[in-house]
């Protein structure tokens, strides 16, 4: 492993890797169909339940249909680009430790960092990146609000901090995986899963019991329903800079107990490879 | 001769729990998850005073069940996963028919969460307020049809990966996304808008979990979902074991 690669190598990684996802998608015809079918059909799913009830009852919570949309819009980008971005399950962190990848990291000319954002999937990873986008603009021309000229920035900086929080929360769980590698093999799965599945809810007009712990102990809610209120202008000023600070918490939290577990694992090492060890 | 499919089903059971039953904790931790937010949305709709096709009673009850039976609203087998690590070669060289394996397999897989998540969320409803029997015992018969029907579809699902040459992952995702929303599981097709529920409950995914909830919160009337489930049964299952006999022998897979 070394320390550092130039920018220019880094950008060079990133393009033999879309490459790859590139040839993988153009294979054949058939495969390339399924894939962009398979795309269209679970991003479409995904919205169109909560979407449905909200366009049947006029909106849910005190949000209207279009603001309804935007949220879900919002969350198809955040875990859209995650995935696209995060592919040889650099979002799943736990699965890597857990399989004893990590140590076939250890021999690869690469920093850790590097090896795990390259590896990404852009041609057949970004259907919900794309569809996301797409039912923003649809969502946006149909709100009848007046975007100022720094609105744009302020989605940019929002989406980036939803996607800080969504990679923190993995990370911290996963640092169990270090400990626990075939109990916790999947552990971010889990916490990966139950935010996709909990962040198209709109938590506008629930009570304080639910809402609460759904902005901070289990921060699903952070990744589309409160952004979407600071985008929309819902919020007073205060409650503004929160998914920020919680962000920026989250990630030193979460780097401080990976890095606690990675200095056990390299200690004792992962049984992956004893008889009677994982997939052995 | 249903000895060797209860140890089956016994040996899954183990596989369930025998690293201990923390392992079960994420699947427990990810149903609560969805289920709390999912029932507030009902009562929030209420207090809004919208009006549905059904009551907030009929749709607790309807969110409540089907977390607590999700395994078997929609059914998932280990063929969908099976086909691309080797494993469902293995299914061939026991003397045993594959259809039986698979379905005491799942059954095994399915006991523990019933036994350690359901059964309890379930004694607990009443302290909820939520409505947790059935409305009509034409609910029992559904569920056992909703469920044979699931494995059928597993069936022909299967094939269709043999088929497309195993692309296990696309196949899985548009089965997913599919079942998840033409089964009326999650949303109930009454409350669906532009009249959807007028067509939507008759296609063969509507046969699934979505079919025996409404029984079962008293939505919908047994001489008409009953017929329909009984229907698609006899269909799917005559494609499911025609198509699997032709399809076997086209399987490739690779790994281990």
């Amino acid at each position: 492993m070394v320390d550092k690669v130039s920018l220019k190598r880094y950008f060079k990684l990133l393009g033999i890797y879309a490459r790859m996802d590139l040839a993988s998608l153009m294979r054949d015809g058939k495969f390339m169909a399924i894939v962009m079918a398979a795309d269209l059909v679970s991003n479409l799913s995904a919205v169109s339940g909560i979407f449905f009830l909200a366009w049947k009852f006029g909106g849910i919570g005190g949000m209207s249909r279009f603001e309804i949309l935007f949220m879900l819009a919002y969350g198809n980008i955040v875990m859209g680009f995650l995935n696209m971005m995060g592919g040889c399950n650099a979002l799943f962190p736990s699965r890597i430790i857990g399989r004893g990848q990590w140590e076939h990291m250890f021999i690869m000319p690469l920093p850790y960092g590097v090896q795990l954002t390259v590896g990404i999937f852009p041609f057949t990873g970004s259907g919900t990146f794309i569809s996301g986008i797409a039912l923003l603009i649809v969502a946006m021309c149909n709100l009848k609000i007046s975007f100022a000229w720094w609105w744009p920035l302020l989605l940019i900086f929002q989406l980036a901090v939803s996607m800080v929080i969504v990679v923190s929360l993995s990370y911290l769980l996963s640092s169990l995986a270090f400990y626990a590698p075939v109990q916790c093999e999947e552990i971010s799965s889990t916490v990966i899963y139950s935010i996709e599945q909990t962040m198209t809810f709109p938590l506008s007009g629930m009570p304080g019991y639910i809402k609460y712990p759904l902005l901070t102990l289990f921060p699903a809610g952070l990744t589309a329903w409160f952004p979407t209120m600071i985008l929309l202008g819902k919020t007073v000023v205060f409650e503004n800079i929160y998914p920020a600070i919680f962000a920026l918490l989250a990630a030193f939290t979460a780097a401080h107990f990976f890095k606690k577990g990675f200095r056990y694992y390299v200690k004792k090492g992962i049984n992956r490879y004893e008889s009677g060890g994982h997939r052995s | 001769m249903f000895g060797k499919y209860g140890i089956t089903a016994r040996m899954s059971v183990r596989s369930k729990t025998n690293g201990g039953l923390i392992y079960l904790v994420p699947e427990i931790f990810m149903r609560l998850v969805y289920l709390v937010p999912l029932m507030f949305i009902w009562k929030s709709l209420a207090e809004s005073g919208a009006e549905a096709e059904m009551s907030v009673s009929q749709l607790l009850s309807y969110t409540y069940v089907n977390v607590l039976a999700a395994d078997m609203m929609i059914v998932n087998t280990c063929l969908s996963s099976w086909n691309f690590d080797t494993k469902s070669l293995e299914m061939f060289t026991r003397p045993m028919s594959v259809f039986g394996q698979v379905i005491a397999r799942t059954v095994g897989e399915w006991a523990p969460m019933l036994l350690l998540f359901s059964l309890p969320m379930l004694l607990f409803a009443p302290v909820l307020g939520i409505q947790v029997l059935p409305k009509s015992l034409w609910a029992f018969p559904s569920l056992f049809l909703s469920v044979s029907l699931g494995f059928a579809f597993e069936f022909v699902f299967y094939c269709v990966m043999v088929r497309l040459r195993n692309v296990s992952w696309p196949v899985y995702v548009i089965r997913s996304a599919v079942v998840s929303f033409f089964s009326g599981t999650v949303i109930p097709f009454k409350i669906l808008p532009f009249g959807m529920d007028q067509w939507i409950r008759y296609q063969p995914f509507g046969s699934l979990g979505g079919a025996f909830l409404t029984l079962y919160v008293g939505s919908a009337d047994a001489a008409v979902v009953l017929p329909v489930q009984i229907f698609w049964n006899i269909v799917i299952w005559l494609v499911a074991v025609f198509w699997f006999r032709r399809s076997r022998e086209r399987m490739v897979s690779f790994g281990g």
